[in-house]
């Protein structure tokens, strides 16, 4: 059932937030042993909150566009009362928040009731999600793959409908990436636009959070309780739309650019432009990733590294070594680019482009052949996001999913502040049939 | 000395400098972390970036 469907019945009374609440639990209780999405289930904070949605209701007081609900948040969210762990060992015996994060009391604020934290990459430093601690989440398409990450758990259990939102954050991809092999719909909103505050951070020059959700019209509504400033487009009109090729057209899978086509032709997008720096953009953003995100945890890889997650924990010491003139230069570049983005979306409203190069893999799966060479999975599953991460841009993840075959994604990408349009496009889209999360096959 | 061996010494020197400990098993990872991320900043010393700032002239938003 739809965010969308759900609130509306909560606010005509047809059904209890508490009702609703219930049988989202008890979807959890049945279905997390085998995908591992939550690291964390609040029952009886759950309970309490869709009680006051109802006596809200009961009082015909309208407790939001979200009433009743229930959604998950990525385990580097504060939620008052518990320990923000990040997916880390590292962080377990830190005080609990004094206070919910900006976006979980911006959706309970709209009614919506979190049910529980999920798995990710630790620190959220991966495109995984599969967690030394907690160990891997299961893709709900195929239990024996990747759900990608880092908000590998949030994606899953959207994907999976055992809830219809959850709250992600996106990097370098880390939303874009999951929400793409599970087949559901995400948003990574322009840099700076929703507020981080109680977000476990990573890199402050490139974090971002944002909403996975299974519909467009959900995405668009549970962006919308996050985003103060949003309003939907005024004027419908014909964006001009334009396909990424050169570097976004190479090194991925027949059935990925298959994905491309599909949008593109329902988007009359015939124009295939080129980003001239598009794989400097990538390496700006990887060095600047390790650098910040490893002087972030240099004091705690001092005394306490051996309880990282080795995947994580090698790269941010290397980061935290990073000669200071590399990632100034990384900085620099990264100015250059944001200003040919800028450009670029003089004449083009929305780009087009893959998510990732290839569908979920395996777990534990270390390389993928492509054109016939061996490539390194986990660094490149986020090699078309990163560029975009680089230049602040709204991107939303829109999914193709075909019978018979691996949910893939593709990026609607837009100008600084589009993210109304963005989100218009990704409903235009999946009306027409050519996106849509579709049915999740039930894993043994 | 080759570019390998550079590689390694900065890594054993900003560690030294920073006093965070290597452990011999780990060293190696992070070597080739470091490794990846040189290679990543010779690509971008590379790049002719002009003399301006972008946006430099430009009031805040």
């Amino acid at each position: 059932m739809t965010a969308a469907a759900i609130a509306a019945d909560v606010r005509a009374k047809r059904r209890s937030a508490r009702d609703v609440t219930v049988e989202a639990l008890a979807r959890i209780r049945a279905r997390n042993a085998e995908l591992n999405a939550f690291t964390g289930v609040f029952e009886r904070r759950a309970l309490e909150r869709a009680e006051k949605i109802d006596a809200l209701v009961a009082q015909d007081r309208d407790p939001g566009p979200l009433a009743g609900v229930p959604f998950a948040a990525k385990n580097l969210f504060d939620v008052a009362g518990f320990v923000t762990r990040a997916g880390a060992k590292v962080t377990a015996g830190d005080p609990p928040a004094a206070r919910d994060a900006d976006a979980v009391a911006a959706w309970e604020g709209s009614g919506a009731v979190l049910v529980g934290v999920t798995n990710m990459d630790e620190f959220a430093y991966g495109f995984v999600t599969e967690n030394a601690h907690d160990g891997p989440t299961r893709n709900p398409h195929d239990a024996e793959r990747i759900a990608g990450g880092s908000s590998g758990g949030s994606a899953a259990a959207v994907g999976a409908e055992l809830v219809p939102l959850a709250l992600a954050s996106d990097t370098n991809g880390s939303i874009r990436v999951p929400a793409a092999l599970c087949g559901i719909f995400g948003i990574r909103p322009t840099y700076g636009r929703l507020s981080r505050r109680g977000a476990y951070p990573f890199v402050e020059s490139l974090d971002t959070i944002g909403p996975l959700a299974r519909t467009a019209a959900d995405l668009r509504l549970s962006y919308a309780s996050l985003d103060p400033h949003f309003r939907p487009p005024a004027v419908p009109f014909t964006p001009r739309c334009a396909r990424l090729g050169g570097y976004f057209d190479s090194g991925l899978l027949p059935e990925a650019r298959r994905a491309v086509d599909t949008v593109c032709t329902a988007l009359g997008a015939t124009t295939v432009i080129e980003l001239a720096h598009a794989r400097e953009a990538r390496e700006a953003a990887f060095l600047i990733t390790a650098a910040e995100g490893g002087a972030l945890h240099l004091d705690r890889l001092r005394s306490r590294a051996g309880e990282y997650d080795p995947a994580t924990r090698d790269r941010l010491i290397a980061g935290a070594l990073t000669p200071s003139a590399w990632y100034l230069r990384a900085q620099r570049f990264a100015a250059v680019f944001r200003a040919e983005m800028a450009r670029t979306f003089a004449t083009h409203d929305v780009l087009i482009a893959p998510v990732t190069p290839y569908p979920a893999t395996l777990i534990g799966q270390k390389t993928i052949e492509i054109d016939g060479l061996s490539t390194e999975i986990r660094p490149n599953l986020g090699i078309f996001t990163q560029p975009i991460t680089l230049a602040g841009c709204p991107v939303v993840s829109v999914p193709v999913v075909v019978r018979g075959a691996l949910p893939l994604g593709v990026q609607l990408i837009g100008p600084a502040g589009s993210e109304s349009l963005l989100l218009a496009v990704a409903e235009q889209l999946e009306a027409h049939g050519a996106v849509g999360a579709g049915a999740v096959p039930v894993v043994a | 000395m080759t570019h390998d061996a550079a590689v390694a010494a900065q890594v054993d020197a900003a560690a030294a400098l920073l006093a965070l400990p290597l452990e011999a098993e780990r060293r190696a990872a992070v070597v080739a972390a470091m490794t990846r991320l040189a290679a990543f900043a010779a690509d971008l010393a590379a790049l002719d970036l002009g003399a301006d700032v972008p946006g430099a002239g430009e009031p805040l938003p």
